[in-house]
């Protein structure tokens, strides 16, 4: 068998399991629905029978795609994945900013963009995360929902308030694509900036330790990085644990895990 | 013949399973060690129930013999108008500050379980901005779930709406419990769904649950910088290369942060050995991994230890041409996903 012809098998053999993999996913997900859409009493050990005999075929083929696919895997490996050198642009800006003695005006500006940038993503995301924990907390009218959502308000209020924690995801996914361009133009500059420097004979040099914010924070709490402050921390955990597990075995808090452990839990299982 | 013997040894040497996967099997067993419940459908009722397990493990699992830390926090919750939760807390204080998130890479069985599915051959996710915001996820849940529906509502909200754990120790109850299918409803269909996306979700993007919706990661996270056990970095050796953030699979800023679940990938790749195990002076010679050497013998602590040769001095020369080239492979690489 040629180079070729293997390439293409595990292509075909990765898309088909893909395929599958998915379709068998949505077959469960269908026949779970179409369940408990009988209403009282669903789920029957006859109806469950029935419902998952009708995708037994496409399971059976997924399994045997997948042990096919692990085999030929298996005799004939992908070559060694080379380890992707997944630079974050942060690393290289500070990289090439460590060769070059002052930044440019135009490296400052992107500097100031991404610096407002992130202070305006983060008093979003705040806002946000506040709004979604006075869903949780406070006693906020909702809207009268029917069905589910009527009988568990924990339910509904969760719903609201993860609306707006998607709200700030969407937010902070943005303006991690705008930091990212950001990055990307000033190490463009930065780089042309040193063949310039190179063509004039200004040899590369070490620039002057920045006063960042970030910078005047570290060595503010250097002191957290010190092996004995790390130690001090980890007796003080160490010696509240142990006091707090003493505690527990006499307030009783030790029984109530035992008692919760030997009883079945309806919530985990799903009965609710 | 003789050659086929040859390639089936050098297969089953090159496809050994890692001391890592060797430690998640045992853990998974330990944690489910009451065989006998998945053939009867009951569940264990011995005293070793008293304790917190560290991995995510529903104590409805018939195999289970010990507590899920996770359910028994919520249910501490629940009746901490009544009792403290002093006891849940304080044995997740000691196995996070003992462990951090090494339970995640090492000890959790539904770790495990999201490690092989990741193994079925399939295109793969890699890990973007959109996977590094959603690792956020975990926190809103251990947030809202684990602490304000079960003090306000008394209810356990991660068991109840999400938890992948108790799904399957139901769907493993069911079969000699069949007096439990009438009472299922919304509840199961809606976790069972989720299940499904979670497993299907755990093939094609590595260990999904973990880096997105669970919240005893989230909680051993806030300890990975105290923990005794894990990967530190060194600060000083550091060429700032991104190597140990390309091999990572999970969302990592740096190595060793609250999102490292110390699976110690990053070692091996490290050009300037600037990353250690913590305490690597104990049981582990010159700084060498699993990976990178053959084994030599069995030391005091039972940990295998490397046969290595000697260290050489770091030559500063070398670490700066090395990096150099990293530096150039990554621009090259670069230039390649632009165009």
């Amino acid at each position: 068998m040629t180079e070729k012809t293997k390439n293409n098998i595990k292509k075909w053999l990765a898309l088909f399991i893909t395929v599958w993999t998915v379709v068998v996913g949505v077959a469960f997900i269908v026949q779970v629905w179409r369940i408990y859409a009988h209403g009282d009493n669903a789920f029957t050990t006859e109806r469950i029978a029935s419902h998952f005999r009708q995708i037994a075929v496409p399971v059976y083929i997924w399994l045997a795609a997948v042990i096919v696919g692990g085999a030929f895997f298996c005799i004939y490996p992908a070559p060694t994945a080379k380890v992707t050198p997944y630079v974050e642009m942060k690393c290289t800006l500070a990289r090439l900013s460590k060769r070059l003695p002052v930044s440019t005006d135009e490296m400052k500006k992107y500097q100031k963009q991404r610096f407002v940038a992130c202070i305006a993503c983060v008093v979003a995301v705040v806002a946000c995360v506040a709004v979604s924990l006075v869903y949780m907390l406070a006693d906020v009218k909702l809207s009268a929902m029917g069905g589910f959502l009527a009988e568990h308000k924990e339910a509904e209020r969760i719903l609201r308030a993860l609306v707006w924690f998607v709200a700030a995801l969407v937010l902070a996914v943005g303006t991690a694509y705008f930091v990212d361009h950001s990055y990307k133009k000033e190490i463009a500059i930065a780089k042309a900036e040193l063949a310039e420097n190179a063509k004039k004979g200004i040899k590369a040099q070490a620039s002057a330790e920045k006063t960042t914010l970030k910078s005047i924070f570290a060595k503010k709490f250097a002191f957290v990085h010190n092996k004995w402050f790390v130690l001090g921390v980890r007796v003080a955990i160490a010696v509240t644990s142990v006091v707090f597990i003493i505690t527990g075995i006499f307030n009783g808090g030790m029984k109530a895990v035992l008692y919760k452990a030997i009883t079945i839990c309806s919530q985990c299982i799903g009965i609710g | 013949m003789k050659n086929f013997f040859v390639k089936m040894k050098n297969w089953i040497v090159n496809h050994l399973p890692t001391k890592r996967r060797i430690v998640q099997l045992y853990s998974a067993l330990l944690h489910n060690a009451y065989v006998k419940g998945f053939i009867t459908g009951k569940m264990y009722l011995g005293g070793t129930k008293n304790l917190c397990v560290p991995g995510l493990n529903c104590y409805s699992c018939p195999g289970a013999i010990g507590s899920c830390p996770l359910g028994s926090l919520q249910n501490a919750m629940i009746s901490s108008g009544t009792r403290t939760p002093t006891y849940v807390l304080g044995i997740i204080g000691l196995l996070a500050l003992m462990l951090g998130r090494t339970i995640c890479g090492w000890l959790c069985p539904v770790g495990l379980a999201q490690d092989l599915l990741y193994k079925i051959k399939t295109p793969k996710i890699r890990k973007s901005k959109v996977t590094r915001a959603l690792s956020y996820l975990k926190y809103f849940i251990l947030v809202t779930l684990v602490v304000i529906v079960p003090l306000v509502f008394l209810v356990p909200g991660f068991c109840e709406y999400i938890c992948p754990a108790g799904t399957m120790a139901g769907i493993l109850s069911f079969p000699n419990n069949s007096g439990w299918l009438s009472a299922l409803g919304p509840f199961f269909t809606w976790k069972f769904t989720l299940l499904i996306l979670i497993v299907v979700m755990s093939i094609f993007c590595y260990r999904t649950f973990c880096r997105f919706l669970c919240p005893l990661g989230a909680l051993y996270g806030f300890f990975n910088k105290v923990a005794l056990l894990g990967v530190k970095l060194d600060k000083t050796k550091c060429t700032d290369c991104g190597l140990c953030q390309g091999v990572c699979p999970m969302d990592i800023k740096k190595v060793g942060d609250h999102e490292c679940i110390q699976c110690g990938k990053c070692i091996s790749v490290c050009p300037a050995k600037a990353i250690t195990w913590k305490g690597a002076k104990l049981f582990i010679k010159h700084n060498e991994t699993e990976t990178s050497a053959p084994l030599e013998s069995v030391n005091l602590l039972g940990m295998v230890k490397p046969k290595v040769e000697p260290m050489q001095e770091t030559n500063a020369q070398d670490v700066i041409e090395t990096t150099r080239t990293i530096e150039n492979t990554s621009s090259e690489v670069q230039t390649d996903e632009e165009v």
